[in-house]
Formats: C-alpha cells, sequence, structure tokens
C-alpha cells in the first residue's frame, strides 16, 4: 500500500516513481523525500533505472531475417508498374481510388452545377449528395444544365484528370464508369469493404485511407473555388469531412500518426 | 553513398539499396517490436512484416523525416496496432513500497541485460507503457492516445511498471543489504 507521505512510513516505489517526473505534484511526499535519507536514495535509483531505459539501443536481429524477408519484397517490374499509376497525379497514388474519385467529382460537380435528379421518374435533385454518395443517380437519371464545364475543368486538374469538351453531362449520367465510380464512392464515403480494411488494426492502410480521402477532399475544395455555392460539391466535401473525423475517432492516435507521419 | 540515394534505388527494386537500408536500421526496428512485444517469436514476425510493408510502401516516404524515423514510426505503430488487438486489459496489480518484499539493490550497476531481462518479465500492460515512455521517449498523451487508455492510466500504469522493475532488477549483495539496513534507520 502506498504510504501517506505525512508520517514516518516510507513512500511506495510508485509514489517515488511519480514525484520523479512530476517534483511538484505533492509538496508533502516530496518534503518526506528530504527527510527521508532511504526514500531519497530509492529515488535517485529510479532516476538512474531511468536513464538506463532511455538509453537502451537497439537489438541484434535474427541472422536469417533478410533472408526471409527479400522474397516477399517488390521487384523492379512491380515498381514501375506502380510508376505508371503514379503519373496521374501523385496525390492519386492508389490506382482504382484516384480514377474514382476524379471520375466521382466530375461526376459531382456535373450533379452541382444544375442536374435535376430524378426519382422513380419525378423531379427530385433536394438530396444530390445521397445521390451521389448512394450511386443512385446513374440509375435513377440526371439531365445536366449548362455551367458544369468550367468546374469539371477545375476538377479535373485537381485530380488530373482530362475532362473532354464535348463530353456533355448526359454522356456522364449514361457512363457506366460514373455509375461504378459513384457506388464506389458510396463505399468509400460510408467506410465499406472496398477502402476500410481493418483500418483499426493496421496503421498503414490507415495511412493510405486517410490520404485517399484527404485527396478527395483537396480534390472538391479546388472545384469549390470556381463554384462555392454548388450544394453537390458542398455536400460532397461535407461527407468526405465526416469520414476523415470517423475515421480519426476509430484509429484515435494511430491514425494521425499514420496520416502525418509516415512522410 | 547517402540514405537518400539509397532510398531513391530501393523505389526503383534495387534489392541491394533495399538491404543496405535494412543493415542500417535492423537492429533499431527489432529492438522496439521486440521490447513492445515482450516475446521472441512474436517480435520476429513483426520485424518481418515491418520491413516487408514499408519497402511495399516506399513510395509513401516523402523524406521530411529521415527513413530511420519513418520505419521506426512504422515499427511502433504495428506493434502497437498487434498489441491492441490482444484487447488485454491494464494489468492490476499491488503496489509495491520499499519496505515490502525484498529490497531492491542498492546501487548496483544496471546494466542493460539486466533492464532487458527485466523488461521481458514485466506483465504486457506494464511492459507497453514503460517502453513507449522511458525507451520510446512518448508523452502520456501520445500513449493514451495510441493504447486509447486515460492519461490518468498510462501514468499509473508507469509507475506500477518502474515499482515491478525495481524489484525485478535483482537481489542485492551482502554489501548492498548492509548499506540498505543503514539506511532503513533513516527513514
Amino acid at each position: 500500500m502506498e504510504q501517506d507521505s505525512r508520517s514516518s512510513d516510507h513512500l511506495s516505489l510508485e509514489r517515488i516513481s511519480a514525484l520523479l517526473d512530476e517534483p511538484g505534484d505533492d509538496p508533502r511526499a516530496t518534503e518526506h523525500l528530504k527527510e527521508c535519507e532511504r526514500c531519497e536514495r530509492e529515488q535517485e535509483r529510479m532516476r538512474r533505472m531511468r536513464m538506463a531505459l532511455s538509453a537502451l539501443g537497439g537489438v541484434t536481429p535474427p541472422e536469417d531475417e533478410w533472408e526471409q524477408i527479400e522474397p516477399h519484397l517488390p521487384d523492379r517490374q512491380e515498381l514501375e508498374g506502380r510508376g505508371e499509376e503514379d503519373d496521374v497525379l501523385p496525390l492519386f497514388r492508389s490506382g482504382w481510388v484516384g480514377r474514382v474519385a476524379a471520375a466521382t467529382l466530375v461526376f459531382a460537380v456535373g450533379l452541382g452545377a444544375g442536374l435535376q435528379l430524378r426519382d422513380d421518374g419525378s423531379p427530385s435533385g433536394e438530396n444530390p449528395d445521397r445521390a451521389v454518395a448512394s450511386g443512385e443517380t446513374g440509375s435513377s437519371g440526371a439531365t445536366a444544365g449548362v455551367g458544369a464545364e468550367t468546374g469539371r475543368r477545375g476538377i479535373g486538374s485537381a485530380a488530373g484528370f482530362t475532362v473532354a469538351d464535348d463530353g456533355g453531362p448526359a454522356s456522364l449520367q449514361r457512363s457506366s464508369d460514373y455509375l461504378s465510380a459513384a457506388q464506389r464512392l458510396e463505399s468509400m464515403v460510408s467506410g465499406g469493404q472496398e477502402v476500410d480494411v481493418e483500418p483499426i488494426d493496421d496503421p498503414v492502410a490507415a495511412a493510405e485511407e486517410m490520404a485517399r480521402l484527404e485527396a478527395l477532399a483537396e480534390a472538391a475544395r479546388e472545384a469549390l473555388r470556381e463554384q462555392p455555392a454548388d450544394p453537390a460539391l458542398n455536400n460532397f466535401l461535407f461527407r468526405v469531412n465526416e469520414r476523415q473525423e470517423s475515421l480519426r475517432s476509430r484509429l484515435g492516435a494511430a491514425a494521425r500518426l499514420a496520416s502525418m507521419d509516415y512522410r | 553513398m547517402d540514405q537518400g540515394e539509397l532510398v531513391e534505388r530501393a523505389r526503383t527494386g534495387d534489392r541491394r539499396a533495399m538491404q543496405r537500408l535494412y543493415q542500417e536500421h535492423a537492429s533499431h526496428v527489432f529492438a522496439v517490436v521486440r521490447r513492445l512485444a515482450g516475446d521472441e517469436q512474436l517480435a520476429e514476425d513483426l520485424s518481418q512484416d515491418v520491413w516487408i510493408r514499408a519497402f511495399n510502401k516506399l513510395d509513401q516516404f516523402r523524406g521530411d523525416s529521415g527513413f530511420g524515423t519513418w520505419i521506426h514510426r512504422i515499427a511502433r505503430n504495428m506493434a502497437l496496432s498487434h498489441l491492441r488487438r490482444r484487447k488485454r486489459r491494464p494489468d492490476v496489480e499491488g503496489e509495491a513500497s520499499p519496505g515490502d518484499s525484498s529490497p531492491p539493490p542498492e546501487d548496483a550497476v544496471i546494466n542493460r541485460q539486466m533492464l532487458e531481462e527485466a523488461l521481458e518479465q514485466l506483465p504486457p500492460g506494464y511492459r507497453e507503457v514503460l517502453v513507449l515512455h522511458d525507451v520510446e521517449g512518448m508523452t502520456h498523451k501520445e500513449i493514451a492516445e495510441s493504447l486509447d487508455v486515460a492519461v490518468g492510466t498510462s501514468k499509473s500504469q508507469l509507475h506500477k511498471a518502474r515499482a515491478r522493475m525495481r524489484e525485478l532488477l535483482g537481489t542485492p549483495s551482502r554489501e548492498q543489504q548492509q548499506e540498505e539496513t543503514k539506511g532503513n534507520g533513516a527513514g
């Protein structure tokens, strides 16, 4: 049991340890330390132990560790393949994720620039965000208004994705790529399996997901500079931010470390 | 060849560059996973995973910090992730006092082997916090976030861990015991 420092009993080792880190935390215990040679010496031992721990160096790994590791390392060909993907945009290094993000953002801008969403054939559009995120828009139909070109080019630029000038919103609507993109976005934003693979247990995967989300958010912000009032874009960014917050809260410090420090 | 060049070459799949990076940092990577895991076999598995993961994700290394810092963080985070998966509860043990059981050694030289052996004998929950705080230099706030515990829990575990370490660091020699006896009179 911890001893009361007011008595003549000695301080517990735990109390001594605490006083080592926070000397002013307990004035009476500190006073006891000054008067009690034994406790003072014990604190000195504890201090030395702490210093010795901080000076611990490396530990020799097994002799054959490299031989165990090497067969699992990426080869030149594999890495070169990744490099080609990187040419799309450094922020979007994860293959389909980048392309999906770019395509989806183009899609979102198209929606936000005057699309009227239809559900069951009737006018809708009150909740374009839901439509984008759920992937319902493609199947329910979307007709585009004018004025999306500028924003689409902006997004295309932000995402390293070329938007064809002759590709009108109607063509976007019909494109299965965009349907797929929206469906995948739903998975991404709502934490579906395609992206959210063991996020809590795998800091590197968490870092990747955070990077993807940040890339999406940045691309959306870029597009919003040109069309700041665009509801679909704003909703989209909100959803991405929500997803980021959710991931952060679930991962705690691990996610932050992974996303901020793995650089 | 400096480390930046090694990293660049490793990014292109140069195995010799990878091996050089491995050789330079293997002992530190193994140390952090070994101490956190507290188990040789587990540490070997984790260490291999760290290196395989790192070399496969080398494109994410931007060079803002040194390669050593980067891989050290990966090692620490992967070890912590593994520990979290085990979902252990904090070890609850009685407090130790200088007057309890056998007294800790006097000012005996604390060598590295003694420390490593004592660390291995610590209950896992104690060891994690002690390693993270006193060896790795993390703050209680960082530890609390990493282990998903309260800051107060981290502090409490640390002090219990240190107390246990003091007990584990051996039996005092006869001279030390005599000195200890003298010291007892002053309390």
